[in-house]
């Protein structure tokens, strides 16, 4: 049931369980209708993480000193070497939601999805230019004409 | 009978079969695009439905419903992003059985469920629409909460390995659902001073970003790490399933229609909860619950029927007491106000083409879904011949401007980009996201009915588990369904060193 490697869990677990705490403290005067209140069920699933954790992370230690489990450094390694395009395209799609509103939709989207084209190993210009050109067209007009969404237009206001 | 007559005549005309199939064919569509739902798809029709007569006005948003409901599982098998909430758990083994090369057994098989669940829906709603409604009455605050107490015991058995694992999954699903504004108190919880953190988190950018997201970076990874940049030609399997694959369904698509019809008969609780307690339900009666989540095709059967069987269970309260018991009955309920219908039990009296014709459009609109399924099935299927940096592509343009569309904001575009991130983080970490999923589900539906309870019973929590019959029985099948995932891993275990020794 448990990893050698399950402190990093278990850290998280009870980080994010004291965090909530913190959080909802401020909370502690507010006055509800109800018994439980607003900070109820936030507490008990905070505290919930916190005893998870604790367990992960005492189990991760008494595995580690018994050196039941082999190591998984060399998964890791793997892993860390193909975690490249995920940042790749986490970047790209930050750059997406803050390009969106100056440059619009027709814009910025075809931008988007060339650059994830690229990153997943597509080369070829025509391919790179005509795919995002062409589902960026049939999304726009999907949506903002048979679905009425205000897609943001940018610097194509005045057009539409 | 005379009024059944009524209602098949009121059906029965051109211009309102018209209307039904046009209704389940755009259900349909618009539950294959991510961000659309029954609701939005009804809604958007709306407009258009001033200048026809109120009951073929009704039954065209009664077809939208049905197509809405199906739609979504069909992105769910193809490119593992559920179109509608509702058929968030069809990913589990539908995606999973695409993978596999068996498309056509896991488009097929939620195709068959969804239009059999809808006929049962239909036909239990004609039996018993009147005495259903008093059992939807009969719950209240304790009960449901007691029913979505039932439903999160799921999150036990999907950890798999490690049962913490799935309940802490679980358990960030509720937190996530907490935050927002205070159903009671009215303040803001966990927002960070965030205003569009205030009104919560939306169901649609974290589902996309926990399911499609991760599953677009998860497979940038593996093109990365196989090195090869060319697509990898995978046969698949689009044929229609054998009739003795399609028997083996049959008892749990019954039994998952039942559960949908009753579900969706209760006011608030919904398509994607029926779909989530069917799924729970098959999987714990199964003999072989660790096929779940692999590609077992009773993991698409039971929540597809169970949410297409939820449209007849929803106009129960709808027709028998004028009450709508979800958003799309809601916009029914719309529709008929703009056509100066007044609902509620006096419809049966004054206006019986309406009730009577809803309970025949619903079996005519099924079998309508059927034909229209089979042509959408047609034209989605193309998707698997698109190259994988392309199809990865186009799902990220999906999820985002579906976030974005959602709501009209691009905070949620944000918000569906780090559930991307969660969910990958997650499956490194062998943490069921599906967990976290139904946490977030039935987190605001156990919290808001627990504190409703709380304030009939002045804040005793025994009365609120053990006072009904009801939540009594509900409350004691949760606590044994807990007891038995945190112990089996132990009984496993002794059973094996037994059988070593």
């Amino acid at each position: 049931m448990f990893k050698r490697d399950d402190w990093i869990f278990g850290l998280i677990s009870l980080s994010l369980g004291g965090f909530v705490l913190l959080n909802i403290e401020e909370l502690r005067t507010v006055r509800s209708m109800d018994p439980a209140g607003p900070i109820a069920l936030p507490g008990i699933l905070a505290w919930l993480m916190i005893a998870i954790g604790a367990v992960h992370i005492a189990a991760s230690l008494y595995l580690k000193l018994q050196n039941r489990t082999p190591s998984e450094k060399t998964r890791k390694k793997e892993d860390r070497a193909n975690i490249a395009p995920v940042c790749l395209i986490t970047l790209s799609s930050i750059f997406f939601i803050f390009l969106l509103p100056y440059v619009g939709y027709l814009v910025a989207m075809p931008l988007l999805i060339a650059s994830i084209m690229f990153i997943a190993g597509v080369r070829e210009l025509k391919r790179l230019i005509t795919t995002p050109l062409f589902v960026s067209g049939i999304l726009f007009a999907m949506f903002f004409y048979g679905l009425r969404v205000n897609l943001p237009l940018g610097v194509f206001e005045k057009l539409f | 009978m005379s009024n059944f007559l009524i209602g098949i005549e009121a059906v029965f005309q051109w211009e309102s079969l018209l209307a039904l199939g046009g209704g389940v064919l755009w259900g349909t569509i618009g539950g294959m695009i991510p961000g659309i739902n029954a609701t939005i798809a009804m809604a958007l029709l709306l407009p258009f439905t001033w200048g026809m007569n109120p009951a073929t006005a009704v039954f065209m948003l009664a077809g939208v419903y049905c197509g809405g409901e199906y739609g979504g599982s069909i992105p769910a098998v193809l490119i593992g992003t559920p179109g509608t909430n509702a058929a968030s758990c069809t990913v589990f083994d539908g995606y999973e059985l695409h993978k596999q090369g068996k498309t056509g057994v896991a488009l097929y098989a939620s195709l068959l469920a969804s239009v059999s669940g809808g006929l049962i829906g239909a036909f239990v709603l004609m039996l018993v629409a009147i005495p259903l409604a008093s059992v939807a009455l009969a719950f209240g605050p304790a009960e449901y909460f007691a029913l979505a107490a039932v439903g999160l015991t799921l999150i036990c058995s999907l950890g798999e390995e490690n049962v913490l694992k799935g309940i802490w999954a679980g358990l960030l699903g509720i937190l996530l659902s907490t935050i927002g504004f205070d159903p009671f108190a009215g303040i803001p919880r966990l927002t960070f001073d965030v205003i569009s953190l205030s009104d919560g988190l939306k169901m649609i950018p974290l589902m996309m970003g926990l399911f499609a997201v991760s599953e677009v970076f998860r497979q940038a990874m593996t093109l990365s790490a196989t090195g090869s940049k060319t697509v990898l030609e995978e046969k698949t399997d689009t044929s229609f399933p054998s009739w003795s694959m399609i028997k083996k369904w049959i008892p749990c698509n019954v039994l998952s229609s039942l559960l949908g019809v009753v579900i969706g008969a209760m006011p608030g609780a919904g398509a994607t909860v029926a779909a989530f307690l069917s799924y729970t339900g098959v999987k714990k009666l199964s003999r072989n619950p660790d096929s779940f989540g692999k590609g077992n095709p009773l993991g698409i059967v039971a929540p597809e029927s169970a949410n297409n069987a939820v449209t007849g269970g929803a106009m129960v309260p709808l027709l028998a007491l004028g009450i709508p018991g979800s958003n799309s009955t809601a916009i029914m309920l719309g529709a008929l106000i703009i056509h100066n219908v007044n609902p509620g039990p006096m419809l049966f009296l004054n206006n019986p083409e309406i009730p009577y014709g809803i309970f025949i459009s619903l079996f005519v609109a099924n079998i309508f879904l059927f034909f229209a399924g089979l042509l959408c099935i047609k034209f989605a299927i193309k998707i698997t011949n698109i190259s994988k940096p392309a199809l990865l592509a186009v799902i990220i343009a999906l999820v985002f401007t579906g976030s974005y569309a959602y709501s009209g904001e691009i905070f949620d575009i944000g918000v569906a980009l780090a559930c991307g991130l969660l969910g990958l983080s997650m499956r490194k970490g062998k943490l069921p996201h599906a967990a976290t999923v139904l946490g977030f589900v039935l987190g605001f539906i156990m919290e808001a009915n627990l504190r409703r309870a709380l304030i009939v019973s002045r804040g005793s929590y025994w009365n609120v588990f053990f006072n009904s019959p009801i939540s009594t029985v509900l409350c004691v099948i949760g606590i044994i369904s807990v007891l038995w995932a945190l112990l089996r891993p132990l009984f496993k275990k002794s059973k094996l060193a037994g059988c070593g020794s």
